[in-house]
C-alpha cells in the first residue's frame, strides 16, 4: 500500500482547529476555537466524534416558536428546521454526518411531497450519524421516504421492482462494476414486501401524517437466492450483511467519505488506509472518521482551503460566525431559502445520485448570490458574532491598516489569501488609515471594519473550506 | 378517547380543518368564546403562509358558520407577527399577545384596532414575549410574561400593576410561563411550561397549589401551554408536550385524561364532498384513529355554556366538549 501524501508544512494549531471545524462542522466562533485549543486537538476529535456527550437541542422550545416545523406540512418548514439545527447544534459532527448521508442517499421531496416523512429520514441520519454501516442500511431499507422514493412500495414477490435493490449496490454501497444484473435481480428479491403504510393519505383536512415501515410476509419472496456467490433464502438484512462485508464496499465509503471531509482530488493511499479501518472496526463510521481526522493527510496544508464550501457550509457558517437565529425569530425561511438559491435545494437533491460537488457548486450567478448573502450577514453589527467582531477590534486600541485586515482576516478563519488578494484589500483599507475608535459607539470605525469583512466574504479564498 | 371512570366532560364535536385563508385555520393558537356563541379564532399561522393571508383572526359560530376574519401579518399597529393569546374584555374587545411584537394589542369586535399596550423590556409594564393572556374581574390584563419570567398585571392603559415571579423552579417562580386564566376567586393558574407543572397563586400572587409534578405518572405535566378552570373547580390543562388534555380536581388529584376524539367538522365533510380524488384516498387509511388524538394543544378555554375549547395548534381546528 502507498503512504498517504501530505506537504511538509504543517498548520498551526489554530489553523488546523479552525479547519477541523469548517469540515467536521459548520465552523466554530473565536470563543469556541479558544475553547478547543485549551482542550488539545486530539481531545476535541474525540468529543466531535461522541455527539451523545453534548446536549441535544431543545426541540420543545423550537417548537413552541416555530408552530410549522412541530407540523412540517410545507417543504419550506422542514427544510428551515434543519437549517435551524444546523445552526445550532452542540453536535456539529452529527449534523454534518446527517447532511453527509443526505448527499449519499439522496431523497427528494419533489416525488415523495411528504415533508413530515422526509424530516423523519433526516432524523434517522441523524440518529444513525456515526454508527455502523450494516444498521444504517438495513434502517435506510426500511426509511418509507427511501422506500417510495426508489418504488420498493411496488417490489413483490409477484411483479419485481429493481430500483432500490439497483440503487443499494451501485449508489449506496459498492458502485457499478462490481456486482452482475443477476445480483441486483435477486437483490430486490430479497427486499420483496418491505413497503410501508400510511396512517392517513391526505394532507386535508388535517394536515399531514408521518408513515410507518411495514413487512408483508404475504408480499415477500422467500425463495432461495443466490447473490454475490452467497445462496441462501435471504431477506433484505442478509443482503446488507452480504454487502457490507465487500471490500467494493469499503473502497466505496472510504472514497465517499475522502470526498466529503478532505478533498475534491481523491487520494487512493488515504482511501485505502480508510477502507482497512472500516474492514478492522467492523463498518464503524466513527472509527473511519477518527482516523481520518487524525491523519496526517487532513491535518495537511494540501487539504487546508482545498474544497468549495457547499451552499449549506456557506450559508451556516456565515450565520453560525455572527451567531444569529440563536434562538427562534422570524425570518429563518428567508435564510435556509438561501442554500436552495446557492444550488442546494435541501430535501430536494436533483435525482437519486445527490448533488455535484467542488467547482460545480460555483457558477457566476451563485457567485454574486454568495457575496450577496455574505454581505447581508457580516455587515449588521447587531447581530452578535459581528458585534464581538468590533468590539474585539476596538477593544485592540489603534491599528494600522495592515493590522485591521490581519484581524479581519483571522475572524473570518482565520482566512490565507493569495498576494494578489492581501494588495488590493489593503489597498482598500490603507485609504483610510489606521483605524481608531472614537468611542463605544463609532458608527465610521464599525462600518469600515464590516466592509472589510464584507470584502472578505466576497473573495476567492472565501468560498474554500 | 378519554381515558377516565368521571371526567367531568364528553365529547361534542369538532370545529375547523387547514385553510391559508378564508374558512378554517391556519396553526390556530387560542381562541375567545363570545356572545351568542361566536368564537374569536386566532391563527399563528406559519413563515410561509403568514405574509399571504394565514395570520388572521377567524370569526365562527360554535355550530362552525363561518363569518369572517380580520388583522394580518406584520409590524404596524392592527397587524400581528407571532400572536399566541386572545382574550374578549367586559367591553367587547378583544385584547391579542404577540411574541415577536412585545405587546398585548386591543380590536373592535369588527377589527378595528384600538390600542396596544407593552413594549419590549424588562421593567414595569414592559413585556418580553408575552404569550398568555387572561382578565380579571376588574378588567385588568394579567399577562404571562414569559421571557421575563413573571406575571403582570396590566392596567388597560399598560401601567403595570402588579408583578408576580421570577425565574426559577421555586414555588411562585416561573420558567417560560405560556396560557393562563383566573377562576372567580381571582386565583391565576398559569402553564408554567419549562418547569412541567401548573401554578395556582392566590389573589396576592402567593403560590397555592402546583399541578402536574406528583401523583400517578400519567398525572404528570410535560410542557403544558395552557390552562382553563370551572366553577366546580376542575382544572383542564392542555399538556402540549404529552398531547392530551389532563384534568384534575381542584387541589390536584386526577380527574382524567383526554388523548382527543376529532371526527370530521362541517367543513372537513363539505370539502370532502367537493373532492372526491382526496375522499377517496382516505379510505386507504392504515391508522384511521390517528386523526382522533390532539397534537400540539394550545388554547383551552370554556364557555360560559359549559363548554371546553381544545385549540390544535398542529391539526387546525378545535376539539369541542360539553360539561356533563
Amino acid at each position: 500500500m502507498a503512504t498517504a501524501m501530505v506537504e511538509t508544512e504543517q498548520l498551526t494549531d489554530r489553523e488546523l482547529m479552525a479547519h477541523l471545524f469548517r469540515r467536521a462542522g459548520f465552523g466554530a466562533t473565536r470563543e469556541q476555537l479558544d475553547a478547543a485549543l485549551a482542550r488539545g486537538y486530539e481531545a476535541t476529535v474525540e468529543e466531535l466524534l461522541h455527539p451523545e456527550r453534548q446536549p441535544e437541542l431543545d426541540e420543545d422550545l423550537i417548537f413552541r416558536y416555530y408552530v410549522d416545523f412541530h407540523e412540517s406540512r410545507k417543504i419550506d418548514s422542514a427544510m428551515s428546521h434543519w437549517v435551524y439545527r444546523m445552526i445550532n447544534t452542540h453536535r456539529p459532527l452529527e449534523e454534518k454526518m446527517t447532511l453527509f448521508w443526505h448527499c449519499l442517499f439522496a431523497t427528494g421531496n419533489s416525488k415523495v411531497e411528504a415533508p413530515p416523512t422526509m424530516l423523519q429520514q433526516i432524523a434517522t441520519f441523524r440518529r444513525f450519524a456515526l454508527g455502523n454501516f450494516r444498521d444504517i442500511l438495513v434502517d435506510l431499507s426500511k426509511d418509507p421516504a427511501m422506500i417510495f422514493w426508489l418504488d420498493n412500495n411496488e417490489n413483490t414477490k409477484t411483479v419485481y421492482n429493481e430500483n432500490y435493490g439497483r440503487e443499494l449496490l451501485e449508489l449506496f454501497s459498492m458502485g457499478i462494476g462490481n456486482y452482475t444484473e443477476d445480483d441486483v435481480k435477486e437483490c430486490a428479491r430479497a427486499f420483496t414486501g418491505w413497503t410501508f403504510k400510511n396512517p392517513i393519505p391526505t394532507a386535508k383536512p388535517y394536515g399531514r401524517f408521518k408513515w410507518e415501515f411495514e413487512f408483508r410476509s404475504d408480499l415477500h419472496d422467500d425463495g432461495e437466492k443466490t447473490f454475490l456467490g452467497e445462496t441462501g433464502n435471504f431477506n433484505g438484512e442478509e443482503i446488507v450483511e452480504i454487502v457490507v462485508r465487500q471490500p467494493a464496499t469499503a473502497q466505496f465509503l472510504a472514497r465517499r467519505l475522502y470526498l466529503f471531509f478532505v478533498s475534491d482530488r481523491p487520494d487512493q493511499a488515504a482511501i485505502d488506509e480508510l477502507a482497512e479501518v472500516y474492514v478492522r472496526s467492523g463498518y464503524e463510521i466513527r472509527s473511519m472518521l477518527r482516523a481520518l481526522f487524525l491523519s496526517d493527510y487532513f491535518r495537511s496544508r494540501r487539504a487546508y482551503y482545498a474544497m468549495v464550501k457547499s451552499p449549506a457550509d456557506y450559508v451556516v457558517g456565515l450565520l453560525r460566525l455572527a451567531q444569529d437565529y440563536r434562538f427562534p425569530k422570524p425570518g429563518i425561511y428567508d435564510v435556509a431559502f438561501e442554500c436552495r438559491y446557492m444550488g442546494q435545494d435541501l430535501l430536494n437533491p436533483p435525482s437519486v445520485e445527490g448533488w455535484h460537488t467542488g467547482k460545480e457548486w460555483i457558477d457566476t450567478g451563485i457567485l454574486v448570490e454568495r457575496v450577496n448573502f455574505a454581505a447581508s450577514v457580516v455587515t449588521d453589527p447587531d447581530k452578535p458574532g459581528i458585534r464581538a467582531i468590533v468590539e474585539r477590534l476596538r477593544a485592540a486600541g489603534e491599528l494600522s491598516p495592515e493590522e485591521l485586515l490581519d484581524a479581519c482576516l483571522d475572524a473570518m478563519g482565520p482566512l490565507p489569501v493569495r498576494p494578489s488578494t492581501r494588495v488590493a484589500l489593503l489597498a482598500h483599507v490603507e485609504k483610510q488609515g489606521p483605524l481608531r475608535f472614537a468611542g463605544e459607539d463609532d458608527r465610521a470605525a464599525t462600518e469600515r471594519v464590516t466592509e472589510l469583512l464584507q470584502l472578505i466574504g466576497a473573495t476567492r479564498e472565501y468560498q474554500f473550506m | 378517547m378519554t381515558v377516565s371512570v368521571s371526567s367531568p366532560v364528553r365529547y361534542s364535536h369538532c370545529i375547523g380543518f387547514f385553510a391559508e385563508v378564508g374558512r378554517g385555520f391556519s396553526n390556530p393558537y387560542d381562541l375567545a368564546p363570545g356572545p351568542d356563541d361566536l368564537l374569536y379564532v386566532l391563527n399563528r399561522s406559519n413563515g410561509a403562509d403568514a405574509p399571504l393571508g394565514g395570520m388572521r383572526v377567524t370569526l365562527c359560530k360554535v355550530d362552525s358558520e363561518y363569518l369572517d376574519e380580520w388583522s394580518h401579518y406584520g409590524e404596524g399597529p392592527g397587524q400581528l407577527v407571532w400572536p399566541a393569546a386572545i382574550v374578549l374584555d367586559g367591553h367587547g374587545r378583544l385584547w391579542i399577545a404577540d411574541e415577536h411584537r412585545h405587546d398585548v394589542q386591543a380590536f373592535e369586535a369588527d377589527g378595528r384596532y384600538v390600542r396596544g399596550v407593552g413594549e419590549f423590556g424588562g421593567g414595569p409594564g414592559q413585556l418580553n414575549r408575552p404569550s398568555g393572556l387572561a382578565l380579571d374581574a376588574e378588567g385588568s390584563l394579567i399577562v404571562a410574561d414569559t421571557h421575563n419570567n413573571r406575571v403582570q398585571k396590566l392596567s388597560p392603559e399598560g401601567e403595570c400593576l402588579v408583578s408576580w415571579g421570577r425565574q426559577g423552579s421555586g414555588p411562585g417562580e416561573f420558567n417560560l410561563p405560556w396560557g393562563l386564566t383566573v377562576d372567580r376567586r381571582g386565583h391565576v393558574y398559569v402553564a408554567d411550561w419549562r418547569n412541567d407543572r401548573v401554578q395556582e397563586l392566590g389573589p396576592g400572587g402567593e403560590p397555592r397549589a402546583v399541578y402536574g409534578t406528583d401523583g400517578p405518572a400519567e398525572a404528570r405535566l410535560r410542557r403544558p401551554s395552557g390552562v382553563a378552570v370551572d366553577d366546580d373547580g376542575f382544572v383542564y390543562v392542555a399538556d402540549w408536550g404529552n398531547d392530551r388534555v389532563v384534568i384534575y380536581e381542584r387541589g390536584g388529584g386526577l380527574a382524567a385524561i383526554l388523548e382527543g376524539d376529532a371526527d370530521l367538522s362541517v367543513w372537513a365533510v363539505e370539502y370532502l364532498a367537493s373532492d372526491a380524488a382526496t375522499a377517496r384516498l382516505r379510505e386507504q387509511a392504515a391508522h384511521p384513529e390517528q386523526e382522533k388524538r390532539f397534537w400540539g394543544p394550545t388554547g383551552i378555554k370554556l364557555d360560559t355554556q359549559g363548554r371546553l375549547y381544545v385549540v390544535e395548534s398542529c391539526r387546525h381546528r378545535m376539539q369541542v366538549y360539553q360539561k356533563r
